[in-house]
């Protein structure tokens, strides 16, 4: 393990703060950032009292913040001083680096610089303190996407929702639909250049709050279920490009969250919402019959595996495992 | 049933913010009453309100009613100079301000600095894992900041007392991050004194 913050030191030791910002990569790594750090606070808390369900929640400076710090709180059971020690070691080692990379275009009166600073170190620091938390093989390390705009992306940054914070550095001049202009976090991000770059990612939380409102509208109920293609396709009209969120990201950062939460049901006809216990036994019918399907189709190449006596040196029994596992019943 | 504070008395509204004879204030306060508590008498900020109705506006309210005993929505950071100083200046638990990183603590030293009398104090409290609040960050970043000359204030920093579950804020007060509604334990507790 000790290895781990004195790879971490050699990494950061090597990063050259770029001066190209023609390539907006940062916008990804933060995206990614985003999503998993939202995913883990919904797993880790309890579900009665589940902000996150609220379908009028919209992404704030206050409640990132108050998220990753109960993540951080929930997860953090490092307790060993001397590796506390050694990451406040290298926190001071990172701000002297970062200084002394900027060098000329270090301004020590600039409140902007010093935070994007201080996220820059902060988001380095935990994305290798996570591989000390007990849990960190559950679940994926939101901090180390955020690292790679330092290490891979070679700038800084700080990002905001609010965008009166940032207006002084951007220009917003996108015509949006409402739904979706106002769900944005603002990332402000610098190089070894006097000025800064910037971009925006979108508030994935509020996004799923305007696919339930498309599908609260058309498809209320498992009566006239709405396909992903539409779905898509009424998101595009309200402004979001193929170049910011490609389909499959649509499916899997938008749709797919939302049918593991509990919030939509689906069938092989498309999504809808779980407003009734007919919904809520339609879709449960449709998944149903696609788990006899997988179930089958497992059982027989086991049988296969059996009969080619394959089973001495390959486990073919997880489905079974898994499924006493999960109804908590000896194997 | 209402809520008393440490000397039996039910908690007060304060109404003429920031001109009655109120000499501590808490920042970023949220839906809950510590200062109210535990000072008492002191006012409650928060840059937001939640959309939650005031606890004078309530028939009855206990501590878990579904309100807030601010008495003015006031943003620590970015709202305009008070005009007025303070003896204690009170953070519980925050996140987003304080002393996260080398530029948020001069931000957040220069900004108490302005709302304190000279040998008042900022009461942190909040968990050993909160950034926002670490006492070792608060040393750090300060020493860094007084070393490049790059602060306003002076001030002196006690060492940190540890609030375990008996500690009388932990065993009477229950602590939220009240926009995702998350109990959360503070687990320590120091004050800053603005030397000059």
């Amino acid at each position: 393990m000790e290895n781990i913050i004195l790879e971490a030191r050699n990494t950061f030791s090597d990063v050259h703060l770029t001066n190209d910002y023609r390539i907006k990569r940062y916008r990804n790594n933060f995206q990614i950032h985003l999503n998993t750090l939202f995913d883990i606070s919904n797993v880790i808390v309890d579900d009665s009292q589940a902000i996150f369900n609220d379908t009028a929640l919209i992404l704030t400076d206050r409640i990132y913040h108050q998220t990753e710090g109960f993540v951080i709180e929930s997860l953090d059971d490092l307790e060993d001083e001397s590796i506390n020690e050694e990451f406040d070691n290298l926190q001071g080692f990172l701000y002297e680096k970062i200084r002394r990379e900027l060098g000329m275009y270090y301004d020590r009166t600039s409140l902007e610089l010093l935070k994007m600073i201080d996220r820059t170190v902060h988001s380095a620091i935990l994305s290798v303190k996570y591989n000390y938390f007990s849990k960190c093989n559950e679940f994926i390390n939101p901090w180390e996407s955020e690292n790679n705009i330092f290490t891979d992306n070679k700038v800084l940054h700080l990002f905001s929702t609010n965008r009166d914070e940032v207006v002084d550095f951007i220009d917003d001049d996108s015509n949006e639909s409402n739904e979706i202009s106002d769900k944005k976090i603002w990332i402000l991000a610098k190089g070894h250049r006097s000025d800064t770059t910037h971009g925006f990612v979108r508030d994935l939380l509020g996004l799923r709050n305007t696919i339930l409102a498309i599908l609260d509208e058309s498809a209320s109920s498992y009566r006239n279920p709405m396909k992903t293609e539409i779905i898509i396709r009424k998101l595009r009209q309200m402004g979001i490009s193929q170049d910011e969120y490609s389909d499959s990201n649509i499916k899997n950062w938008l749709i797919t969250p939302l049918k593991r939460n509990n919030r939509i049901g689906s069938s092989k006809d498309g999504y809808f919402m779980l407003n009734t216990c007919d919904d809520i036994a339609f879709s449960y019918g449709s998944h149903l019959e696609n788990l006899k399907g997988y179930f089958r189709t497992l059982e027989s190449h086991r049988r296969l595996a059996e009969q080619k006596n394959c089973l001495s040196t390959h486990n073919l029994n997880e489905h079974i495992e898994f499924l006493l596992r999960y109804l908590n019943l000896p194997s | 049933m209402a809520i008393l504070d440490i000397f039996n008395n039910e908690i007060v509204e304060f109404v003429n913010f920031p001109n009655d004879q109120v000499f501590s204030i808490e920042f970023g306060a949220g839906r809950g009453c510590f200062g109210k508590k535990f000072l008492p008498a002191c006012y409650l900020t928060d840059a937001v309100n939640n959309n939650l109705p005031h606890f004078r506006e309530l028939e009855e309210y206990s501590e878990n009613s579904q309100c807030h005993y601010l008495d003015s929505m006031y943003d620590f950071i970015n709202s305009e100079d008070l005009g007025r100083t303070f003896t204690k200046l009170i953070f519980c638990n925050p996140y987003d301000f304080g002393v996260g990183g080398y530029g948020e603590t001069k931000q957040f030293l220069s900004r108490a600095g302005q709302l304190l009398d000279v040998g008042g104090e900022i009461l942190m409290i909040g968990g050993v894992k909160n950034r926002w609040v670490k006492h070792k960050n608060a040393v750090t970043f300060y020493e860094e900041l007084i070393a490049h000359n790059n602060l306003s204030y002076e001030f002196q920093i006690s060492q940190p007392i540890v609030l375990d579950e008996n500690h009388e804020y932990r065993q009477n007060h229950v602590f939220t991050l009240c926009d995702i509604n998350v109990e959360i334990k503070p687990t320590q507790m120091y004050k800053i004194t603005k030397v000059a």
